[in-house]
Formats: C-alpha cells, sequence, structure tokens
C-alpha cells in the first residue's frame, strides 16, 4: 500500500510538468484564440471577380 | 466584411474548446500540422486546411451521412459537367475532364467544413470560420450566399436593386425550400439537379391556388402547364452572366427574359443566359465542335418572386405588348443555333 502511494507520489510529479508543457506548447490554439497575434499574422488577399452561381 | 477584420475569420473561440465534443481531440487530429511549431511555418507544415475534403474525417463518426454526400451534386460538382458536355466531341471531353472539370470545376465542391464550420473559398477568399469555428448546423448568409453569391443569394434578398423575393420578405432562408437531403443526398448519384428527387417546387406549398377574383383563378387554370410559376411571378430583372471563360472577365447584367424552356419546350419561363461563348475553352485546345447543340439560355428558378407583377396585373403585358419575351432581334449575337428555338411569340387575346 505504501509503495503504490509512493508510486503515485512520483508519477504524479514527474507527470504533471509533462502534461503542463504539452499543454502549453499546443501553438494551434495559442495563436488562433489571440486576437492580436491573429491580426499580425493574417493578411486579407487581393479580391476581384465576380462571385458563382 | 472590412479588410482590416478579415483576420478574425480564422480566430477560434476559447470557449468551445471544453464544449464542442469535435474539438475535445486536438487541432492535429484533424488538421495535422506540428502543433509545437514555433513559426505559423513550422506550425502548418503538411497542414490540412479542409480535412473534410475527405469524407472519412467526418465519416468516422457521422458515417451514413458522408457516405450519401459523396455522390451528391454538391460534392460531385458532376452537374457542371452535364451542363456542357453536349457541345464537345468526344476527343474533346476527354480533354474536358482531364484538363478542366478536374482541375476547375472540381475545385468548387462544397466540403462537410464549407457549410458547417468555414465558409467555402471563392477565387481563393473564404470569409473564414462562421462561429469560432464551433460545428453550425447552418448559417445560409455566410455559406449558400457566399458559392451562390452571384446570381441566386443577392436576387433573393434584393441586393441588385431588384424586387426582394416574397419569400426573404417572409423571413424564409435558402434551407426553408431546400431540404437537409437535397444537400446531404439520399445516396443516388444524379447528373443534374433536375434529377434530383424532391427538389423544390412552388407546388410543395402552394397545392391549391386561394384565389378571390375569378380572373386569377382563370390565369391559373388557363396558364398551367403551359407557363411556369416563375413566367408570371417573377418580380423583373435578374443577373444574367456573359462571357465569363473568356478570359477577359466576365459581365454580368440584369435582364428579365421570357421564352420556351429548352427541357420542356411547351412550357414557357424565365431563362437565364449561361456564360458558355464558343471560345470559353480554347485556351485549352477545345472548339467546341458541336457548340450549337445548346442553347446559351437555361430555364432558371430565379428568386425574385412577387405575388404581384406586370403580368399577373395584366394580360396585355405578355399577349400585347410582348414585355420581355426573346425575339429574333434581342437573341444573343454569336450564340448557339439552338437558341432559336426557345423563342415564343405569345399570341393576342380575343375578346
Amino acid at each position: 500500500m505504501k509503495t503504490n502511494r509512493l508510486v503515485s507520489f512520483f508519477l504524479v510529479l514527474f507527470l504533471l510538468p509533462a502534461w503542463a508543457w504539452a499543454a502549453a506548447v499546443n501553438q494551434c490554439i495559442s495563436c488562433h484564440t489571440d486576437d492580436q497575434k491573429m491580426k499580425s499574422l493574417v493578411k486579407p488577399p487581393a479580391i476581384g471577380g465576380e462571385g458563382e452561381g | 466584411m472590412k479588410a482590416e477584420e478579415y483576420y478574425k475569420g480564422y480566430l477560434v473561440n476559447p470557449e468551445l474548446l471544453a464544449k464542442d465534443p469535435h474539438l475535445s481531440k486536438g487541432c492535429e487530429t484533424c488538421h495535422k500540422g506540428d502543433k509545437s511549431g514555433e513559426t505559423k511555418e513550422q506550425a502548418h507544415e503538411g497542414m490540412v486546411k479542409r480535412p473534410s475534403d475527405n469524407l472519412k474525417t467526418c465519416g468516422q463518426c457521422h458515417g451514413k451521412i458522408a457516405a450519401a454526400y459523396g455522390k451528391s451534386l454538391h460534392y460531385t460538382t458532376i452537374g457542371q459537367r452535364q451542363g456542357v458536355m453536349a457541345r464537345f466531341s468526344k476527343a474533346e471531353l476527354k480533354i474536358f475532364d482531364k484538363r478542366v472539370f478536374e482541375q476547375s470545376c472540381r475545385s468548387c465542391h462544397a466540403s462537410c467544413g464549407g457549410c458547417h464550420v468555414k465558409s467555402p473559398p471563392v477565387s481563393g477568399i473564404s470569409l473564414g470560420l462562421i462561429q469560432g469555428h464551433k460545428f453550425v448546423r447552418k448559417d445560409e448568409g455566410k455559406t449558400c450566399a457566399f458559392c451562390h453569391g452571384g446570381r441566386v443569394y443577392p436576387e433573393y434578398v434584393g441586393e441588385y436593386g431588384g424586387a426582394t423575393d416574397v419569400h426573404y420578405q417572409k423571413g424564409m432562408m435558402c434551407l426553408d425550400c431546400h431540404k437537409k437531403r437535397e444537400f446531404h443526398g439520399d445516396g443516388k448519384k444524379y447528373l443534374t439537379k433536375q434529377a434530383v428527387k424532391d427538389r423544390p417546387a412552388c407546388t410543395n406549398c402552394h397545392k391549391t391556388i386561394n384565389s378571390k377574383t375569378l380572373l386569377t383563378k382563370k390565369a391559373h387554370s388557363v396558364h398551367r402547364g403551359k407557363v411556369s410559376c416563375y413566367g408570371c411571378h417573377s418580380g423583373g430583372q435578374y443577373r444574367n452572366c456573359y462571357d465569363c471563360h473568356e478570359g477577359t472577365g466576365a459581365k454580368a447584367e440584369p435582364g428579365f427574359i421570357l421564352g420556351k424552356n429548352p427541357r420542356n419546350t411547351k412550357e414557357v419561363t424565365t431563362l437565364r443566359v449561361i456564360p458558355t461563348v464558343r471560345n470559353s475553352f480554347e485556351k485549352v485546345g477545345i472548339r467546341m465542335e458541336k457548340f450549337d447543340a445548346l442553347p446559351n439560355y437555361w430555364n432558371s428558378p430565379v428568386h425574385n418572386i412577387r405575388k404581384r407583377t406586370d403580368r399577373t396585373r395584366s394580360c396585355d403585358s405578355c399577349h400585347t405588348d410582348r414585355t420581355g419575351f426573346l425575339t429574333w432581334e434581342t437573341l444573343l449575337k454569336g450564340g448557339a443555333k439552338a437558341n432559336e428555338r426557345l423563342i415564343h411569340t405569345p399570341k393576342p387575346i380575343t375578346r
């Protein structure tokens, strides 16, 4: 029982930072939810021609 | 949308990340790419812009819909091929399939996401995410309107300055007439929209004409089977496109044209000029050996319906003045020989 607790403690100790790191580096979400960053990265294309249909 | 707000179409609503099950597996599940890439270029390396172009993506959960959709006209776009193929010789059709249909027409197909997630691209431009990457049921103004924004949608909402369609005025939108099954498909592979079972028809709702006056009753009974509903109830001018494929740019002009329905010459209806001209496919080596086989006008279910029009008010509009009717003088110059059989001259009424 004591061993199990010890294993769990170390698992949490090692895995928590790994999970936090993985979450922190999801660049898709960090950029695509940041208004200012998207404003600087997305440029509107040139518009021309007629619509279809 | 203003140019400075274009970027907003790429902003994901963070609240959806926890709420929407579609987003719970992470962006990379559908979009691939490198989620840990530090620059835009690194992150977008190998990214799939439109994951639902591959129907298996949505088909993992929505298998039945995806299987049926794969055969629907919005996905196959085969109607565009059918509409023009009679103008080609066998050899020309082979060139068309390889160099035009696959490379151009097919690029216009709608993916699942094109209606449910992100406004579809037209000429490389999209209005972006419909509601911050929410998977919406419908949003006609951002989806239907974008692909069908050249003629049908602006006509319907009165953006051309013409008559607003009475159905729009009453609060109806595209999906009130065009049912979900029409888009998702019924599992059959149709070649043209005319062949689609259960497609919209005025008579689906207007089963009986509740005419109060004798004249209206008579007008409906006399013209039934001879004149389409649009023929009398089109509110006036609608958009016609000319010379779209000549390489010099399209020319759109308002017009109102009445003539024989090329698909049923016993009926008079509203005709719309189609943009194919003799040299439309010259650049890819297609001369259209049988150009004259098809007309340059097709019967069009115009989307500017009004209860009262010049034609419903007075028989003289057609039977005396012949307003809008295609004549030898108004036929397109250099048009197909097949246009000639669409001319109809209404007979005067003997009172």
